[in-house]
């Protein structure tokens, strides 16, 4: 079970009865798109020792420094997830209103029909979220004009990232599956930081009009790229 | 242990597994760049011997992941992907594994790279319908994997 989206924070598999909890601990736990990290954690000894012998013989571990980096970012997984969370209600909330999206993904919204199901394995929702904007144009333009939010892969740090799964994250799924799931050319996912919510509406909404051609002609007036 | 179990989440993301064992009494955990340790004799060990095996700043970060996760141990890896390999090292060759349908792109390629070495056979289905889920497990199943949210929502 990839506990990754969630953190333990907000969800513990392993007292829902799974056997083995992955992680990307680049994402949540991590936090700050510092660090390459990644764990698997059991409750049973027998699994554990299996796992040990595997982990000792492949020599995949994680450096001291890299260790040292996580475990920092670990002490503020409860104030960044609460954050992430707070921001990421805001924001899709703001996206369902937008004209130029259709669909907003986020097992936040208080309407999802699978809520029941939701609620019932986790103490909260998380950062990530999913939108479909009304044609591949919009979604390529939009990638291109974002300015404070980066077009980058990964999820779970403090820095809010936009990602187009189709081309990135699920480039390796097959098209077939892909069409069937809903990956398709007008989805993006957002890694909603912990950034002020008025600067993600703001940079979003700037990013919106230069899609729509209005902003074309003002590059001059542009302001610098926050993020640097 | 140096506080009693039952500590809230907030608390052990703060103050992680609870040892307070560090000579000098050093709050934040120091970085022990040690690749190997040497033993007191023959047949005595301080507990470490190379640091792919273990090593001080990873056992806490270890027990720390563990205690969140309300897991006995965890194992800290290089990547994700690193521990998704180790999970599938487990299961040997041969077998078949069922996959929520929207899992990452990187896990779906390293089972169709194992796949094609290994004999690895998984099935893509829709875990939200447990209807679906049972019937896609055989007696050949050894795993479920899952992504709950699963990647994209």
């Amino acid at each position: 079970m990839d506990n990754t989206f969630l953190s333990p924070y907000f969800q513990q598999p392993l007292a829902l009865g799974a056997d083995i909890v992955i992680h990307s601990g680049t994402k949540y736990l991590g936090g700050h798109n510092d660090v390459l990290a990644g764990f698997t954690v059991v409750k049973d000894r027998e699994l554990s020792e299996k796992l040990k012998l595997i982990y000792k013989t492949t020599g995949a571990c994680l450096s001291p420094m890299d260790s040292f980096l996580t475990l920092r970012g670990i002490k503020t997984l409860a104030l960044r997830m609460e954050r992430h969370q707070e921001n990421a209600l805001e924001l899709a909330l703001w996206l369902r209103n937008h004209s130029r999206v259709s669909e907003v993904y986020y097992i936040g919204l208080p309407d999802r029909p699978d809520k029941t199901v939701i609620d019932s394995q986790c103490s909260g929702y998380g950062g990530m979220l999913s939108f479909r904007v009304d044609s591949p144009a919009t979604a390529e333009r939009l990638l291109k004009e974002v300015k404070l939010i980066r077009f980058a892969e990964s999820l779970g740090g403090v820095e809010s990232l936009l990602t187009y799964p189709y081309r990135q994250t699920h480039a390796e799924v097959p098209e077939e599956l892909r069409r069937r799931l809903g990956v398709d050319d007008t989805l993006l996912r957002l890694s909603v930081g912990i950034e002020n919510i008025r600067d993600l509406t703001e940079d979003l909404e700037q990013a919106f009009q230069a899609a729509a051609g209005q902003g074309k002609g003002n590059a001059d007036e542009m302001v610098p790229c926050a993020a640097g | 242990m140096a506080y009693a179990n039952g500590i809230r989440p907030e608390t052990i993301c703060v103050q992680g597994s609870g040892d307070r064992d560090d000579q000098y009494g050093a709050v934040s955990v120091p970085v022990y760049f040690s690749a190997t340790y040497a033993h007191p004799a023959l047949g005595e060990t301080t507990g470490y011997a190379y640091s792919r095996v273990n090593n001080p700043t990873r056992d806490e970060l270890q027990k720390t992941v563990a205690a969140l996760e309300k897991g006995t141990e965890a194992l800290a890896f290089s990547t994700g992907m690193a521990a998704v390999t180790a999970v599938f090292e487990l299961f040997g060759t041969g077998v078949h594994i069922v996959a929520t349908d929207d899992v990452y792109g990187g896990s779906v390629r390293l089972w169709e790279h194992l796949g094609r070495r290994l004999g690895l056979r998984v099935s893509s289905v829709d875990t939200t319908d447990l209807r679906k889920l049972e019937e896609a497990i055989t007696s050949e199943t050894r795993a479920v994997f899952l992504e709950t949210p699963s990647n994209v929502c």
